[in-house]
C-alpha cells in the first residue's frame, strides 16, 4: 500500500513539475454560425505531435511547451482549421469550425491531419454522423438511429422492422442507452417498429461495444450515447417534415444572442386521426405516438454553462366503441420522460467539471371504464420505473500525456411493477394493490488516457459499483483497460478488457420490446448480471481512398443472465413485494452466456461517396441448469454471418442516392420435431398388472435447434434538395425491401388433410411483414 | 389485469395477423428430419420383481399421420441390475414389455441399466431407486364452500402436508400427489387429484409445507378421504414427470416451449426409480 502511495505521489509531483515548463491552451470548439458545441474534435500540435480531443461539451485542454505552436482542429464533416501562434502564457481560446460546404470566412489551411481511428485507444466504438443517418433509407421513410445502429458490425437486430438491438451476444436489456445523461428504459415506439429518437434533435450518436471506459457502468453489452443539439445561438431556424405515418417540427434559436439558445422538436403519428372517422361506431379505436424534445443552454460566463433538457414521449392504443346504453373506454399507454440539468464549470485551464441532476421515468398504464345506466366499473393499472440521479464528473488534463477523469453517480430507482386501483358499483370500497420497491445504485470511477510513448497509449480505469435493495448489498469491482500500439503512422494493434456488472434485469418474453416488458432489481435470489469481455483488434487508416479499416475479435463471458423458465411468461408474473402467489423470481432462471466472434468494417466518412461495409462472424450460446436439460444452446439472436453494405452517393449539391443491403443468418428457434407417446406413472395404480396410463408429448429436440431462413433485404432512397433564397426543401423517395424478399417474421405449423391417404400432414408456414414498401417524405429547413 | 393485457395482445395479434395475412406462404427452409425417434419409458420401485417397459416410435411433425400409435413387438429389451440380466417379453394385450427378477426383487440404492436393440438401433438408460423414502409428518384439510352464485356448487378442500427430508446427505426429489376419494355405499372413487413437484432446494430445516386445493362438489358424498402419496423419486423420474406435466398444461403462446426431460441415450423418454409412502385422513365436509 505504501509503495502504491509513493508511486502515486511521485507520479503526481512529476506530472506537476513537468507541467511547470509548459502553458495550457483551453477553450471550447463550436460550429460556426450556430454556436453548437462539438464533441470529439481532434486537436493536434504539429510541432510536438501532442494531441487531445474535445469532451462531450466541446471543451478541450492541451499543455504545450512555450514555443511556436501549430494547432490543427479536425472534425468529420467540418473544414480543418489550423491556428499558428507563439505560446508564451496560458491561453483561453474558443474556436469555431465551419461545416463543409460553407464558404470560408477566415484563413484556413488544409492539413493532412485527420481524426485517425488507428490512433485512438478506444476500440469497439463507432460514431455515426447524424447527417449520415438522415440519408440512409428507412422503413416508411422514418429515419431511425437505432435502425442504423443495427447496420454496424457486432450489432444484430431483433426481428423484421424491429428497433431492438443485440450487441455481441447481449440482450436489449444489456444496452445502456443514454440521452443527455438520462437512461432510457424502453426505446421503442409501436412495439419496436420505430425508436423514440427524433434525428432532427440529435447532435451526436456513439456506440461502444467493448473496452468500456470506467465512466460507464450498469449494463453488460453496450453503451449508446446520444446527445441532443444545443440550439442555434445566432439565429432562429427550423425544420419541418411530413412523412407517410408521422410529421415533425423542430425550432431552435437564441434566447440571448451568442449567450443562450433553445431547441424544441416534436413528432406525432396521425394514422389514427385519418382513419377514426371511417371506423364503425362499435369499433372505434386507434393508435398514435408522439415525442417531444426540448433543450435550453445558457453560457453564464467563460467558466460556467448550464444546460436544461428533456424528453417526453408516449405511445397510446385506445378504444371507445359507441354503443347505445353502454359506454366503454379503454387505453393502453406507455412512454418515457426524462429531464436533465447540467452545469459545466471550468475550474482552471486543466480542469473541467460537470454536475448533472437527472430524472428518468418509464411508465405503462392501462385504463378501462365501463358504464351502463346502473353499473360502473373503473380499472387503473400502472407499472413504472423512476430514477433520480446525481452525477459529477471531472476532466483533469495535467500534462498532454495524461487525461484523467474521475466521477461519481448515484441513482435512486423506484420500481412499481404493478399498481392497480379498481372502483365500481359492485365494489363497496376502492380496491387497490401494488407496492413500490426502492433501490440505490451508485458508482465511482477513475480513468486515465495515458500516452505512454509515441507508439503506446493506454486507457486504464477502475469503477466501483454498489447496489442496495431490500436489505441486500452488492458491491462490484470493475477494472477496465484498453491499450494501443502503433505499427506505423496509420495502423495499430489494440486490445481491451472490461468487467461489467448489471443490477437491473428485464423480464421479457418476446424480445421485441413490448411495453409489458418489466424492469426489476437484482435480489438475493436473482443475482446481478456480470460480464467479462476481452477484445483484440487491428485498425488502419488508408490514405487513398480515405477509408478506415477495423478488424476485431472478441470473447465475452456473461454470468447470471436471466431467462424465463420453460412454460413461464410475464402473464404469470407476480409483484416484487412477494404478496402474490407467483413472485417473479420463481418464473426466471439464471445462467451463463458465451459470445465470441470477429468483426470487420471498412468505413468511408468523407467525400462524394460515403458508407461502410460491415461483416460479423459470431457465436452466442447459453447454458441454464433449468433450460434444455442443462445443455448449451444457441441464443435466439445467434447469427453466424451478418453483413451490411451501406452507401451514400452525393451526385451533386441537389441529389443524393443511398442504398443498404443486409444479410443475416436466420434466427435460432425451437420447432417441434415430433410427437411421442409415453407411459406416465400413476402413483395410485394398483399392482404390476394394472394398465399403463399413456400420454403424449412434443419432441422439440434441442432448444433453438432450428434455423429460420436467412434474412436479406435491399433498401434504396433518393433525396432531392432545392436551395431556396432563405430555406431548403428536401424531397425523398425511398423503397424498403426493393426486391420484395419474403423474410419470415414468425413461423407456424398448419395441418393439411390428404384425402387419398386419409392422413394429415403438417406444413411449415411463414408470415412476412413487409414486402416491397415505397415511401415518400418531404422536409423544409428554414 | 392479465385478462386485459391478453385482450390487448390478442387485438394486437389480430391486427398484425390481418396486416400480414396477405404475406403468408410456405416456409422456404428445410424442415427438421422426418425419421421417427424411439421412445422408452419405465418406472421401477423397490420390493417389486416386475419391470415394465413401454416402447414407442415418435411421429415426426412433418410426416403424414393417420392417428394410430404404432407398437413395437420385435425389440430386444433387457434390464440388468449389475448381476442379473432379464430379457423382457412383449405383452400384445397391454402393448408393453415385461420381465421379472424372480430371484432378486428390485432393491433400493441399486442402479438398473436398460438396453434396447431394434432395427439396428440402440437405446440405453439407467436409474436408481432412492435409498430412503420421505414421509409426511402431518396432513390437514379445511373446506371452503362454493360461492353463492356458483351453479356447479364446486367447493375447495385446502390441504396442507408437512414433508420431512428422508436423507439430508442426499439431494432428493419429490412428487406429492393429493387425492380426494369419496365413498358411496360399498364403493369409492377418486374425485380429484393434484400433483406438486418439489426438491430439497425448497426445504427449510429438512421440512416443507406442501399445499394443494382439491375441488369438491357439494353434490358429492360428505364422507371423504384425503390422501397424500409422497413419491421420493430419482432425478430422472422427477424431471421427466415435471416437464411432461408442464408441457401438457403450457398453452401460453408467449411462453418458451417446454422440452421434456430424457435420460435415454439415443432416444426419447426416461426410466426412473421411486419409492412411495401414503398418508390419509378421513374428512367430513
Amino acid at each position: 500500500m505504501k509503495t502504491i502511495t509513493c508511486v502515486l505521489i511521485a507520479w503526481m509531483v512529476g506530472a506537476h513539475c513537468f507541467a511547470q515548463q509548459r502553458f495550457t491552451i483551453s477553450g471550447t470548439v463550436t460550429e460556426s454560425g450556430n454556436g453548437e458545441s462539438l464533441p470529439g474534435v481532434v486537436i493536434v500540435d504539429l510541432n510536438t505531435r501532442s494531441g487531445t480531443a474535445t469532451n462531450n461539451y466541446g471543451f478541450y485542454s492541451i499543455s504545450l511547451p512555450a514555443d511556436s505552436v501549430t494547432l490543427v482542429f479536425n472534425y468529420i464533416g467540418y473544414q480543418t482549421l489550423v491556428k499558428r501562434f507563439q505560446l508564451e502564457a496560458d491561453l483561453f481560446m474558443n474556436v469555431q469550425l465551419l461545416a463543409e460546404g460553407v464558404s470560408l470566412q477566415e484563413v484556413v489551411i488544409s492539413a493532412e491531419e485527420q481524426r485517425r481511428i488507428s490512433e485512438e485507444t478506444q476500440m469497439s466504438s463507432i460514431e455515426i454522423p447524424v447527417d449520415q443517418i438522415k440519408k440512409i433509407p428507412a422503413l416508411f421513410g422514418e429515419k431511425d438511429v437505432l435502425k442504423v445502429i443495427q447496420l454496424l458490425p457486432g450489432v444484430q437486430k431483433g426481428g423484421e422492422g424491429n428497433a431492438g438491438f443485440y450487441v455481441r451476444g447481449g440482450g436489449p436489456d444489456q444496452n445502456l442507452i443514454i440521452l443527455d445523461d438520462a437512461t432510457m428504459y424502453n426505446v421503442n415506439h409501436l412495439f419496436g417498429f420505430f425508436s423514440l429518437f427524433n434525428g432532427d434533435a440529435l447532435k451526436s450518436v456513439e456506440l461502444i461495444k467493448g473496452g468500456f471506459p470506467a465512466r460507464y457502468g450498469g449494463r453488460l453489452s453496450s453503451v449508446l450515447e446520444l446527445q441532443m443539439k444545443d440550439g442555434n445561438k445566432e439565429k432562429i431556424e427550423g425544420e419541418a417534415g411530413i412523412g407517410l405515418i408521422s410529421s415533425r417540427l423542430t425550432l431552435e434559436g437564441p434566447i440571448k444572442k451568442g449567450k443562450s439558445s433553445f431547441i424544441v422538436s416534436g413528432r406525432r403519428t396521425y394514422i389514427d386521426l385519418l382513419i377514426y372517422p371511417f371506423l364503425p361506431d362499435d369499433a372505434k379505436s386507434g393508435y398514435y405516438f408522439y415525442d417531444f424534445n426540448a433543450k435550453a443552454n445558457f453560457t453564464l460566463d467563460d467558466k460556467n454553462r448550464l444546460f436544461v433538457s428533456g424528453y417526453f414521449g408516449q405511445d397510446r392504443f385506445y378504444f371507445r366503441p359507441e354503443t347505445r346504453g353502454y359506454e366503454q373506454r379503454g387505453a393502453l399507454q406507455w412512454g418515457n420522460a426524462t429531464a436533465t440539468t447540467r452545469w459545466n464549470h471550468v475550474f482552471n485551464p486543466k480542469t473541467f467539471a460537470n454536475l448533472s441532476l437527472i430524472f428518468s421515468r418509464y411508465n405503462l398504464g392501462i385504463r378501462l371504464e365501463e358504464k351502463t345506466d346502473d353499473f360502473i366499473f373503473n380499472l387503473r393499472y400502472n407499472s413504472s420505473i423512476r430514477d433520480w440521479s446525481v452525477k459529477y464528473d471531472i476532466d483533469y488534463r495535467p500534462v498532454p500525456d495524461h487525461s484523467i477523469r474521475v466521477g461519481a453517480i448515484t441513482t435512486l430507482h423506484r420500481f412499481t411493477p404493478s399498481a392497480i386501483v379498481v372502483r365500481g358499483t359492485d365494489i363497496p370500497e376502492d380496491a387497490s394493490s401494488g407496492n413500490s420497491v426502492d433501490a440505490l445504485e451508485s458508482g465511482v470511477y477513475i480513468e486515465d488516457d495515458w500516452r505512454i510513448s509515441s507508439r503506446w497509449k493506454a486507457n486504464a480505469g477502475f469503477r466501483l459499483s454498489h447496489f442496495f435493495s431490500r436489505g441486500t448489498h452488492y458491491v462490484g469491482a470493475e477494472p477496465r483497460a484498453s491499450v494501443r500500439y502503433m505499427l506505423d503512422d496509420r495502423s495499430s494493434l489494440k486490445a481491451s478488457y472490461a468487467l461489467m456488472n448489471q443490477y437491473l434485469h428485464l423480464l421479457s418474453n418476446t424480445g421485441v420490446g413490448l411495453p409489458t416488458d418489466l424492469w426489476v432489481p437484482a435480489t438475493p435470489q436473482v443475482m446481478p448480471q456480470r460480464s467479462q469481455q476481452w477484445a483484440i483488434g487491428y485498425a488502419r487508416d488508408l490514405q487513398k481512398p480515405k477509408v478506415t479499416l477495423t478488424l476485431e475479435g472478441y470473447y465475452k463471458d456473461m454470468r447470471n443472465i436471466i431467462q424465463y423458465k420453460e412454460g413461464a411468461s410475464f402473464l404469470a408474473v407476480g409483484d416484487l413485494s412477494g404478496t402474490n402467489e407467483v413472485p417473479w423470481e420463481n418464473n426466471v432462471t439464471s445462467g451463463r452466456g458465451l459470445s465470441y466472434g470477429a468483426e470487420f468494417m471498412v468505413q468511408k466518412k468523407s467525400g462524394k461517396f460515403t458508407g461502410w461495409v460491415g461483416y460479423t462472424l459470431s457465436w452466442t450460446r447459453f447454458q441454464f441448469d433449468s433450460l434444455n436439460q442443462g445443455n448449451w444452446f444457441f441464443a435466439r439472436f445467434d447469427r453466424r454471418h451478418d453483413l451490411s453494405l451501406v452507401g451514400i452517393y452525393e451526385v451533386n449539391d441537389r441529389l443524393s442516392l443511398s442504398a443498404t443491403w443486409v444479410y443475416g443468418t436466420g434466427q435460432a428457434i425451437t420447432l417441434p420435431q415430433g410427437t411421442f407417446a409415453f407411459w406416465e406413472h400413476t402413483p395410485g395404480a394398483s399392482g404390476a398388472n394394472s394398465p399403463l396410463l399413456l400420454n403424449s408429448a412434443t419432441d422439440y429436440g434441442n432448444k433453438n435447434g432450428f434455423r429460420m431462413e436467412p434474412y436479406h433485404r435491399l433498401d434504396i432512397a433518393a433525396r432531392w434538395t432545392k436551395q431556396l433564397e432563405r430555406s431548403e426543401r428536401t424531397f425523398e423517395l425511398g423503397v424498403y425491401n426493393l426486391y420484395s424478399r419474403w423474410n419470415p417474421y414468425f413461423y407456424y405449423i398448419s395441418s393439411e388433410f390428404n384425402e387419398n391417404t386419409s392422413s394429415f400432414r403438417n406444413v411449415l408456414k411463414k408470415i412476412s411483414l413487409f414486402p416491397i414498401l415505397p415511401s415518400i417524405s418531404w422536409s423544409w429547413k428554414f | 389485469m392479465n385478462h386485459f393485457t391478453s385482450r390487448f395482445l390478442l387485438v394486437l395479434g389480430a391486427c398484425l395477423g390481418l396486416f400480414s395475412s396477405s404475406c403468408e406462404r410456405d416456409a422456404d427452409v428445410e424442415v427438421p428430419e422426418t425419421e421417427p425417434k424411439l421412445s422408452l419409458t419405465s418406472w421401477i420401485t423397490s420390493g417389486e420383481d416386475t419391470v415394465r417397459v413401454f416402447l414407442s416410435r415418435s411421429v415426426p411433425t412433418f410426416s403424414e399421420f393417420n392417428g394410430t400409435i404404432q407398437d413395437w413387438p420385435d425389440a430386444d429389451v433387457r434390464v440388468s441390475d449389475g448381476t442379473n440380466t432379464v430379457q423382457l417379453q412383449f405383452d400384445p394385450l397391454n402393448l408393453y414389455y415385461v420381465g421379472s427378477f424372480e430371484d432378486s426383487p428390485l432393491e433400493i440404492g441399486r442402479t438398473y441399466q436398460y438396453t434396447v436393440l431394434v432395427d439396428g438401433k440402440n437405446l440405453s438408460a439407467a436409474t436408481r431407486i432412492p435409498p430412503l423414502a420421505a414421509t409426511t409428518s402431518s396432513l390437514e384439510a379445511s373446506y371452503t364452500p362454493p360461492l353463492p352464485n356458483d351453479l356447479f356448487g364446486t367447493g375447495v378442500i385446502n390441504t396442507l402436508a408437512q414433508l420431512n427430508d428422508p436423507d439430508p446427505n442426499e439431494f432428493n426429489y419429490y412428487r406429492v400427489v393429493f387425492e380426494l376419494e369419496e365413498q358411496w355405499m360399498e364403493t369409492s372413487a377418486i374425485m380429484d387429484t393434484r400433483d406438486v413437484f418439489l426438491n430439497d432446494a425448497e426445504l427449510v430445516n429438512g421440512q416443507v409445507s406442501v399445499r394443494s386445493a382439491l375441488q369438491a362438489n357439494t353434490f358429492g358424498s360428505p364422507t371423504q378421504t384425503i390422501r397424500t402419496r409422497v413419491i421420493t423419486a430419482s432425478r430422472e423420474y422427477y424431471e421427466f414427470h415435471r416437464t411432461a406435466r408442464l408441457a401438457e398444461f403450457s398453452d401460453n403462446p408467449f411462453a418458451e416451449p417446454v422440452i421434456v426431460y430424457s435420460n435415454v441415450i439415443g432416444g426419447l423418454g426416461a426410466v426412473g426409480g421411486y419409492r412411495q409412502t401414503v398418508t390419509e385422513i378421513p374428512f367430513v365436509r
